[in-house]
């Protein structure tokens, strides 16, 4: 899952970007409310962590323009700003959640996964795929029950793919959602790891449709 | 002390002014009546002692005797105080009936003066009596020969007290009719100043922004100052506002530095490191809610639009749990105050309600007696009572006595007492915590609720 954190403290970001990085998330980041606008408008993110006090542009600006441009993606608004004036103004600009800080840092994660999976339809913390479960506040797969053991790259890969569960996804969009921007789009790395993870599975339960990229689901 | 009333103080020192006035004027217009009458008496008088002068025939032995005597009626009546007599040098005295035996005393003696003299002199009963005297030189005659005429003074006298009653009372009509007329000018003049009481009582309640611009030019600065007056707390609470938003960004972004490194942490330190944390954040979001409270009636705030968009957010918030939020009030009903502060108080209600129930929120409005009455009720597991009576009992220490509770019910209580309401839990009919907010000076348009 690729999240964008906007925030233009350094110290508080660098720690946003460790601890969510140690969670499994992709993040990248931006400074400033122009940055943010540009990135959120130009990247398909899964979610957007966004502060409202922000140079250039504030936050409830950025929401307005990401929305105006019919930009979907799941934003959680983490600031200072307590009042509920702002987190009403927040919401009325497109806010999804709003966290005020000093903010718990699971709680934070726990919100963000649950904000992911309400954007792809999913109600419940436990995503459903055929065998194959998710349990998206442990963080762990099983099959048929059993735990399955997955490095951190093949997670995020299954994680990404269970959210769209028996939809097609490009292997462009895989790229994009599980790595930053600097990834190699001509790297075989991504069919390396889908290898790894059929051959970990051991069912007909990841697919690959050529020509158009990869369906995890039951049925050929 | 209270100050006397400005009209009472205008009229009062008019209705002296009146007074003063009127009373110089009587005594001058009295005295001025008194000397005209004693001229015309003293003129009448002189008029007889020449009638008299005239009567007098000297025979060609030098002997004088009055020809006619006057005719009027009073001069036979006896000490009727209308007197004349004649005397000359050696000592003959021609004088009325009315006289008797007595004699009238001259002011001169004899031969001293032609000049006619009228004095205030007594009469033989002691009498007050107006005198007229006049002493002649008559041909073939031989020394001079003294006329006096005299008539009572009570006859000026109670001609000038009818006068001065006629006076007084006129006096006193134009008196009561010139304050009387004080009294309209003053209620007229000051009625501006009426009109300025009315717009300020309308402003505290929130029923307009600030005084009408058309005063009287002497009021008008006043005005103007209490416009400008108004407009600078209006400037003030909002870079108050502003600065209130600043310094919690200030603070609680290194909060969040710091609670991060010590969540990354295990021990002792990391862990008291963060229940500081928690403590300097709940000092933060009260006293700056705080800080930020206008706690002051401007505008009317339809109070079911905030709980709409307020419901919206909580549903985001508390997002994946199915929460059922009901709201009951008429649409009319209103809040008098500020925008912000119905949002902060309803908005820290209702995700306290939100947080602690199973699946149902309630919201009820109504206006009662001037007073807005808001109940919120949720099925969660409430509070105990001892914990209710002591959050009740200690007032604004809600956020120790009743903790996760804690600094959402603080920060209502807070504002609800700013604007001199209150905040009250109790049981609720859905089984979880009940608050009851009454805030005064409510207003419901168009009267009743459903």
């Amino acid at each position: 899952m690729r999240i964008l954190v906007v925030e233009d403290e350094a110290a508080l970001r660098q720690r946003l970007v460790d601890s969510l990085a140690a969670e499994g998330f992709v993040v990248e980041t931006a400074a400033d409310g122009e940055e943010a606008g540009w990135l959120g408008g130009s990247e398909p993110y899964d979610a957007i962590v966004l502060d409202l006090g922000l140079p250039r542009m504030d936050g409830v600006s950025v929401l307005q323009q990401l929305r105006a441009a019919t930009v979907k993606t799941p934003v959680l608004v983490l600031t200072a700003r307590g009042r509920w004036h702002d987190k009403l103004s927040a919401f009325n600009a497109g806010a999804d959640d709003y966290m005020t800080k000093p903010f718990e840092f699971p709680e934070l994660v726990v919100r963000l996964r649950a904000l992911i999976r309400r954007s792809a339809g999913h109600a419940s913390a436990l995503l459903e795929c055929g065998p194959l479960q998710l349990d998206t506040h442990a963080s762990r797969f099983l099959l048929d029950g059993a735990v399955l053991n997955l490095t951190a790259q093949e997670f995020r890969i299954l994680g990404y793919l269970m959210h769209h569960c028996g939809k097609v996804v490009s292997r462009t969009e895989l790229i994009e959602h599980i790595y930053d921007r600097d990834f190699d789009y001509d790297s075989n790395v991504v069919d390396v790891l889908i290898g790894r993870i059929r051959r970990k599975l051991g069912i007909e339960l990841l697919h690959t449709v050529r020509g158009l990229g990869f369906r995890l689901g039951e049925g050929g | 002390m209270r100050a006397a009333s400005l009209r009472r103080r205008l009229a009062l020192s008019a209705l002296v002014w009146v007074l003063l006035l009127a009373f110089l004027t009587a005594l001058a217009l009295s005295h001025a009546f008194r000397s005209a009458a004693r001229r015309a008496l003293d003129e009448q008088l002189a008029a007889e002692v020449r009638g008299l002068i005239a009567a007098i025939e000297v025979d060609s032995a030098g002997r004088w005797a009055l020809m006619r005597s006057p005719n009027d009626p009073r001069f036979h009546d006896i000490y009727s105080g209308t007197y004349w007599q004649i005397e000359d040098a050696e000592g003959r005295i021609e004088r009325s009936r009315s006289l008797w035996d007595a004699v009238l005393k001259p002011s001169q003696a004899l031969g001293t003066s032609a000049r006619t003299v009228a004095l205030d002199t007594a009469g033989p009963r002691g009498d007050a009596l107006r005198q007229v005297e006049q002493q002649v030189e008559l041909p073939r005659l031989s020394g001079a020969v003294r006329v006096i005429v005299a008539e009572p003074r009570d006859l000026i006298d109670s001609e000038v007290a009818t006068f001065d009653r006629m006076l007084a009372f006129s006096l006193g009509a134009l008196g009561v009719g010139l304050v009387l007329a004080v009294w309209l000018q003053l209620n007229y003049g000051l009625r501006p100043l009426g009109r300025l009481a009315t717009e300020l009582r309308q402003l505290r309640r929130g029923e307009r922004e600030g005084l009408s611009r058309h005063y009287p030019r002497e009021i008008e600065p006043l005005v103007a100052e209490l416009n400008a007056g108004l407009e600078q707390n209006q400037r003030l609470l909002q870079r108050a506002r502003s600065q209130a938003a600043d310094l919690a960004h200030a603070l609680k972004t290194p909060l969040a530095v710091i609670r991060a490194d010590a969540a990354a942490e295990s021990g002792s330190f990391a862990r008291s490191t963060e229940s500081q944390v928690e403590r300097m954040r709940v000092l933060v979001e009260r006293h700056l809610s705080g800080a930020a409270t206008a706690g002051a009636g401007r505008s009317r705030v339809p109070v079911a639009e905030v709980v709409s968009s307020l419901f919206d957010a909580m549903r985001r918030m508390h997002g994946p749990r199915e929460l059922v939020l009901e709201s009951a009030m008429a649409d009319t009903l209103q809040f008098r105050g500020d925008r912000e502060d119905l949002e902060e108080l309803l908005g820290n209600l209702l995700d306290n309600a939100c947080k602690w129930s199973h699946s149902r929120v309630r919201v009820t409005g109504r206006v009662g007696s001037g007073v807005l009455h808001l109940h919120i009720d949720d099925d969660g597991p409430g509070l105990p009572a001892e914990q209710r009576k002591e959050a009740a009992r200690r007032g604004s220490r809600f956020d120790q006595q009743a903790p996760g509770h804690g600094l959402g019910l603080a920060i209502a209580g807070d504002i609800a007492r700013s604007y001199g309401g209150s905040l009250e839990l109790g049981v609720s009919g859905l089984g979880g915590l009940h608050v009851h907010l009454a805030l005064p000076d409510a207003h419901q348009v168009d009267g009743n609720a459903s």
